[in-house]
């Protein structure tokens, strides 16, 4: 081969690679699938646990991506309230795992957000550039923002994000890890209808907010189910319950009146933001102080909660909150 | 006052069929018995349940002891005409006693349960029928002839006048038979009326009562059974040609036998 | 008494049997008294019960009496009542349709009430409407049967039994549209197990409601048990020895409607005993009426609060009693009839 030639063959394999590059990167999602997207990612579907997934690109300031909208029974409002476009986008999931695929299709996606695998793997096999997302371990959320940092173009934001988690979980150990065992009041979160506690990442939280969760046991399971005497046993000192109803439960049922929790008024519905703080959500480092605020309140005062929520859905949501849309989202939810 | 008068009775299962019973007028007094002879079809088991009420008669009228069984609720008519069925099926397994016990329900005021005088009263229904040894067995566990003479027991613990009896001597051997037809001629001797359907016209000879000639619903002769049933009368009857066989003491007894050709 | 020495032998052994079967299910209410998570002693719990229990005011104390009276009396009275009235419906139903295999659900009243209350989960009513909503479920559906039945204007019963089986079939067809269409995260989990029946919510109010139905229905079939046991005859003979069938059959079909109707709103859907437990009743005490009512009443409030208590004693998580009444209530049945006589039945 002549030395031109090698020239041309090497000027021609950079013109390719340059095209390549046009075309779209690879992208390994969390569960270790290739999936190749396009550059510029414009247009977002978001499956499942939709105002999770939503949260997490208001954080990233991607909301002008989303491309569908809320399905009923997962709407909230303030969903609306940080993204009120999304009132009118089609929706494209019903019942369990009921997705209107072919609505998919049209809404011709440059990615597909999903926290199922069994999803991911459907829609992939068809063709669609679907990411898995995987939260189980409560550390995962920052892995997870730089994975869609990176595929938005917005790794800087999801920096952001990960070094205020970081900073949050440190300021609330310096707070709560001098606590001896016998300050650490008994904490049970609780769906009082089904008598279950249904999400493993509350006992995480309880702890690092300084509350023995009674239903911290190891398991693997997501949730744990138990009976009225195993509650009235372990008679928590702190209740949370995820809405109001729950909370109104409590107080006036008759057989509930003897725990420790609903004698000292410690019954406290979970505040509910873009999604509800008790579960995975964005606003994980504030249902840490939140927690702290309920379980010790005497290190974290409500003024501070509050202007640390102010703060951070200004910074990561770019939305300035009254006060009273604060006090709503601390109110938690109404209840079914 | 009769027993049992039964005028211009009619009865038809839809309107769209034809007449099952077509005006049937009979009566009977106490102590007096009838055999309903007919071929199979002619209406005779259709006249029992009429008569006890259990169809509903499209025209005429039927009274017992001069009451209109219309006007009577079920439990008057229990109390007046018991029924012993050509045979019973339970889906559960009784056993005799209680069987017979059931009769007295009849005599059981709302919701009473039987009283010693009715357990009594049964057990002595038991023992005139002669089925009191049986009476811890099983129903469901007793042969044909058992089993109707427990219901017969049955309708005597019911102590009504009146006493219904649909075939009861079908499919039952002659030994059987024979029992049977003792008992009905006792009843009658204690007073109580018995209308008695059955295809043997030797049993009405046997027992030396009124019969009653059905034919496709119609009634075609009613009488003493020396004077009712001929050769003739039963060849008519039956559609096939009969002969006669007399016997007995003082030559009483007609059986029919059909000739064949 | 010349007439009847072996019987009053007889009936001298079957009240002694009645005797200690209402003996065992005392014992059985004591026992299940004592089971539960919640560590109470037995003579705390003879105190409570007598009321003379401790004046302290020590919280632990006052926990004790709630999880006593409040938590464990409740659900032992319902799993009682429900277990004497289903087990006394079935019998009834077993009787009038003359039918061994006949169960309270014959007419649809199970699949109605599930279906209502359902609706009443998938709109996330209170509890109280969500029982209202399945007692009212389950006369429904036996009111169209018996509706479609008298409109086909068949005299026999095998057309009403039909009508049963298609009213049912519906209302579960119903149901299942319901659960497509419920929200999976929090709707769907809750119809479901409320479906598989559950005496774990049981408060002292539903307890009290029960009550009512079931008591008064029952001594109603308890009254009645002779006329009723005619039935079981045919409608011909019934009707010649006195009693009013169709009246009869109504009124029955009402009674045990409202003792199902009232269980299922209460606990949701619990089958097997109202088939199992009158076969279980036949066989050990005949056909008497007084005692076999009394004894299958017995017998049905022991078998499921014998059920109930290993419900919720057998794991961590609690066993929804349905489940456990079609696990252990099926093999019975089967053991039953390998071991029973051919002749029982004609």
């Amino acid at each position: 081969m002549t030395d031109s030639t090698k020239r041309i063959i090497a000027a021609l394999a950079m013109v390719l690679c340059l095209v390549a590059q046009a075309w779209g990167r690879d992208f390994v999602d969390m569960a270790g699938r290739s999936v190749a997207i396009p550059d510029r990612v414009a247009r977002v579907v978001t499956l499942g646990a939709v105002p999770v997934i939503n949260g997490f690109l208001f954080a990233l300031g991607r909301r002008d991506a989303l491309v569908n909208g809320l399905p009923s029974e997962l709407a909230r409002k303030f969903q609306y309230v940080f993204a009120p476009e999304l009132a009118g986008k089609p929706i494209v999931q019903g019942a369990e795992k009921g997705l209107a695929v072919e609505d998919i299709v049209s809404l011709k996606p440059d990615v597909v957000l999903t926290m199922d695998l069994a999803t991911a793997r459907k829609l992939g096999e068809i063709g669609l550039p679907v990411v898995y997302l995987r939260w189980t371990a409560p550390e995962d959320v920052k892995a997870l923002m730089a994975l869609l940092g990176d595929i938005l173009g917005r790794s800087k934001e999801a920096g952001d994000y990960a070094a205020y988690f970081d900073e949050t979980m440190t300021r609330v150990s310096a707070l709560i890890d001098p606590l001896p065992p016998a300050l650490r009041p008994r904490v049970l979160y609780v769906n009082l209808r089904r008598l279950t506690q249904p999400h493993r990442i509350a006992d995480w939280w309880i702890a690092k907010a300084g509350g023995r969760s009674m239903t911290d046991d190891g398991r693997e399971q997501e949730s744990l189910t138990f009976s009225l005497e195993q509650m009235l046993n372990w008679d928590p000192e702190v209740m949370i319950v995820a809405d109001q109803g729950e909370a109104k439960m409590a107080y006036d049922d008759p057989r509930f009146q003897n725990i420790s929790a609903v004698r000292g008024r410690r019954v406290h519905v979970a505040p509910a933001g873009a999604h509800l703080w008790a579960n995975r959500t964005i606003e994980q480092p504030l249902t840490l102080l939140w927690a702290v605020s309920v379980i010790h309140p005497e290190l974290v005062s409500q003024e501070r909660l509050k202007a640390e929520m102010t703060a951070f859905y200004n910074r990561f949501f770019h939305k300035s909150l009254s006060r009273d849309q604060i006090d709503e989202i601390l109110a938690g939810s109404i209840g079914r | 006052m009769k027993a049992i008068e039964i005028a211009g009775l009619s009865f038809r299962h839809d309107v769209r069929d034809a007449a099952v019973l077509n005006d049937i007028s009979l009566d009977l007094d106490l102590g007096e018995i009838i055999a309903i002879l007919g071929p199979n079809g002619a209406g005779k088991s259709t006249l029992a349940l009429c008569l006890l009420g259990l169809l509903p008669r499209e025209s005429g009228s039927i009274r017992l002891n001069g009451r209109d069984i219309g006007e009577l609720s079920r439990a008057e008519m229990a109390r007046r005409v018991a029924y012993v069925p050509q045979s019973t099926r339970s889906a559960f397994a009784f056993d005799v006693a209680h069987m017979v016990l059931m009769g007295r329900l009849a005599h059981i005021e709302g919701m009473g349960s039987p009283s010693r005088h009715d357990r009594r009263f049964a057990e002595k229904s038991m023992e005139q029928v002669g089925v009191w040894p049986l009476r811890g067995r099983l129903f469901t566990e007793l042969s044909g002839g058992e089993r109707q003479l427990v219901l017969i027991a049955r309708a005597l613990a019911q102590d009504a006048p009146i006493v219904v009896m649909d075939e009861p001597t079908a499919s039952l051997d002659l030994g059987n038979q024979g029992r049977i037809l003792g008992l009905v001629r006792d009843l009658a001797r204690t007073g109580k009326s018995v209308v008695m359907t059955t295809h043997l016209p030797d049993q009405a000879f046997n027992l030396k009562c009124k019969v009653a000639l059905m034919k496709a619903g119609r009634l075609t002769a009613i009488g003493p059974v020396a004077e009712v049933c001929s050769a003739e009368s039963m060849s008519a009857l039956y559609g096939a040609p009969l002969d006669a066989l007399t016997g007995g003491i003082a030559n009483e007894l007609t059986a029919f036998a059909p000739r064949l050709g | 008494m010349k007439f009847s020495p072996a019987r009053s032998a007889d009936r001298l052994r079957g009240d002694l049997a009645l005797a200690v079967l209402a003996g065992l299910l005392v014992l059985l209410t004591l026992f299940s008294l004592t089971l539960g998570r919640y560590p109470v002693s037995l003579e705390t719990i003879l105190d409570i019960l007598t009321k003379s229990g401790h004046a302290s005011e020590a919280a632990r104390d006052a926990t004790a009496r709630t999880v006593v009276l409040m938590v464990r009396l409740p659900r032992i009275v319902a799993a009682v009542l429900i277990g004497a009235g289903l087990s006394l419906s079935g019998l009834a139903y077993q009787t009038i349709f003359r039918n061994p295999m006949a169960s309270p659900a014959l007419l649809g009243v199970s699949a109605g009430a599930a279906f209502g209350a359902s609706v009443a989960l998938l709109l996330r009513l209170s509890t109280l409407l969500v029982q209202g909503a399945g007692f009212i479920g389950g006369l429904a559906a036996v009111t169209i049967a018996l509706t479609a039945n008298r409109a086909i204007n068949a005299r026999s019963i095998v057309t009403l039994v039909l009508c049963g089986m298609v009213v049912s079939a519906l209302f579960q067809a119903l149901i299942s549209i319901v659960k497509y269409v419920a929200d999976p995260v929090e709707t769907l989990p809750t119809i479901t197990f409320w479906l598989m029946g559950s005496l774990a919510k049981i408060t002292v109010s539903d307890a009290v409601v029960l009550s009512g139905p079931i008591l008064v229905c029952g001594l109603a079939l308890y009254l009645n048990r002779w006329r009723i046991g005619l039935l079981a005859l045919g409608e011909h003979e019934a009707a010649t020895m006195g009693v009013d069938v169709r009246r009869m059959r109504m009124a029955v079909i009402f009674l045990a409607t409202l003792m199902s109707a009232a269980t299922v709103c209460v606990a949701g859907v619990i089958g097997w005993v109202g088939l199992l437990i009158p076969h279980l009743a036949r066989a050990s005490f005949g056909m008497e009426p007084g005692r076999l009512a009394i004894s299958t009443a017995l017998l049905g409030s022991i078998f499921l609060l014998a059920v109930d208590d290993l419900a919720r004693s057998i794991s961590v998580v609690e066993v929804p009693i349905g489940v456990l009444t079609a696990l252990i209530g099926a093999p019975f049945f089967l053991l039953f009839l390998l071991r029973s006589r051919q002749g029982r039945w004609a």
